[in-house]
């Protein structure tokens, strides 16, 4: 009692805050930063499969291979995510006539733009390696399974690591925008209570200090995987 | 399925509106950024620990929230707090150039960075005065080593102009998006603005990648980045 007392006073008694808002529907909230981290994590999943082949077809010799993935990174990350959610959920239906829930599109649209975002981060850090660590793996006599494994593999993951740590929290604060898709995530629930309960301050707030606390969250455990894979190729 | 793009030709003044707001709105954030990373990214390099935290928590803070939590915030929070009526559009841009603001001093920082300390200090022994070794010595070696951060940026302040349209300002999204609703044919409309903003987009990408490209491969042969 005398601590929410304490809260009442001065600037928080001028504005007439009241947190406990926050307590009061944290199922919804729970609910929300769920939904924001299956979008953020599935698509961060998907985007490091399909971005890896679509690295490899960006490098592939074959121009019929090598053109439509080079288009699909170009288009990808040079459009705003909003007119690509957009355009996923009203576009997707008539092109192959399924409908899609928004949180589906919403899930779709986020993979596509991690795995275009990815695959850049994944070929530069595998050209960052070198020619000639290729040319002195394939003289050793190593298969092309031992040159990637062994060779290539190890020496790009620390060149990638932090980029890609970058991206998996941009991707974090670019679920935000899709609530425009009226998708579950934690702003659209932010946004629900606030015009029933119009309590913006505290609600607004509280939302900018989660996501700050999800974005650190990941950039700390991604450093444990970078110190992790540090230790383990140093041995 | 039927496409109609007579429907966009049809209703392309409605378009081009949106597009000029588009166009305003990424320009006047883009300038007020710069001119606001200026500042942030001068206090940021300050000796005194009390101004350079204060910078420190500008830059971490608006880069970690994301930019629909920081619109809606001054969205509903401002009229509060300041007690008067903010239009939509004032808000709007408002918070994308405090967000310009707090990238664009990193990007600062990093081309100070590149000019040695060394050349700030025989400028003033020497006897130049500040504005001086600024202006004659330090913006010059700058300037090359953050073009090609900058135009990036200036890229994602077109793509960050479309999240105004979820506070009601009537630029190129939010205007597809009521000609949708209004025709039904959400698909040639979202299109047409894909199309439009790929095509105000991906130069600026190509020119920052060959600006990034040139400067990477003089300091790659030693020389002096510019």
């Amino acid at each position: 009692m005398t601590k929410e007392r304490g809260m009442t006073t001065g600037l928080s008694h001028f504005l007439n805050l009241d947190f406990s808002v926050i307590v009061r529907f944290r199922e919804a909230l729970a609910w929300g930063i769920v939904d924001t981290l299956i979008l953020t994590l599935v698509p961060a999943a998907v985007g490091l499969a399909v971005g890896s082949l679509i690295s490899a077809a960006v490098t592939a010799r074959w121009p019929a291979v090598r053109w439509p993935a080079v288009a699909f990174c170009e288009i990808w990350r040079n459009t705003p995510i909003l007119v690509q959610a957009i355009w996923i959920h009203f576009a997707l239906p008539i092109v192959t006539g399924v409908s899609t829930s928004p949180f589906q599109s919403g899930l779709i649209t986020l993979s596509l733009n991690a795995s275009a975002y990815f695959s850049e981060i994944i070929r530069s850090g595998v050209a960052a390696v070198g020619r000639d660590q290729f040319e002195a793996a394939k003289a050793l006599g190593l298969s092309l399974w031992a040159r990637w494994r062994r060779v290539i593999v190890p020496q790009a993951i620390p060149k990638i690591l932090p980029p890609l740590t970058n991206s998996l929290i941009s991707l974090l604060k670019a679920t935000a925008a899709l609530s425009i898709l009226a998708v579950d995530d934690l702003m659209k629930v932010i946004n629900r209570l606030n015009s029933v309960l119009f309590r913006p301050i505290e609600l607004y707030t509280s939302a900018a200090a989660i996501y700050i606390l999800l974005g650190v969250t990941l950039g700390a455990l991604a450093s444990v995987v970078e110190r992790r894979s540090a230790a383990s190729t140093a041995r | 399925m039927q496409f109609e793009f007579d429907q966009v030709v049809r209703y392309w003044p409605v378009l081009l509106h949106g597009l000029a707001y588009t166009a305003v709105l990424s320009l006047s954030i883009f300038a007020a950024g710069i001119a606001g990373g200026m500042a942030v990214c001068y206090a940021r390099i300050q000796p005194r620990a009390s101004i350079q935290i204060v910078a420190r928590i500008y830059i971490g803070l608006f880069r970690a929230v994301p930019e629909m939590v920081l619109l809606f915030w001054a969205y509903y929070c401002l009229p509060i707090i300041l007690g008067v009526e903010t239009p939509a559009i004032l808000t709007g841009v408002a918070g994308l150039s405090i967000v310009a603001s707090a990238y664009l001093a990193e990007i600062f920082r990093a081309g100070v960075g590149a000019v040695p300390r060394a050349q700030f200090e025989a400028g003033r022994a020497i006897g130049l005065p500040e504005t001086l070794i600024w202006r004659k010595i330090a913006i010059p070696q700058i300037l090359p080593v953050v073009a090609a951060p900058m135009v990036n940026y200036a890229a994602d302040t077109v793509k960050n102009t479309t999240l105004l349209a979820a506070i009601g300002v009537p630029e190129l999204v939010y205007n597809a998006l009521s000609l949708g609703s209004q025709t039904f044919r959400y698909f040639e409309f979202v299109t047409a603005i894909g199309v439009g903003f790929f095509a105000i987009i991906f130069p600026l990408s190509l020119y920052a990648r060959s600006k990034g490209a040139i400067v990477a491969a003089r300091s790659r042969c030693g020389e002096q980045a510019y």
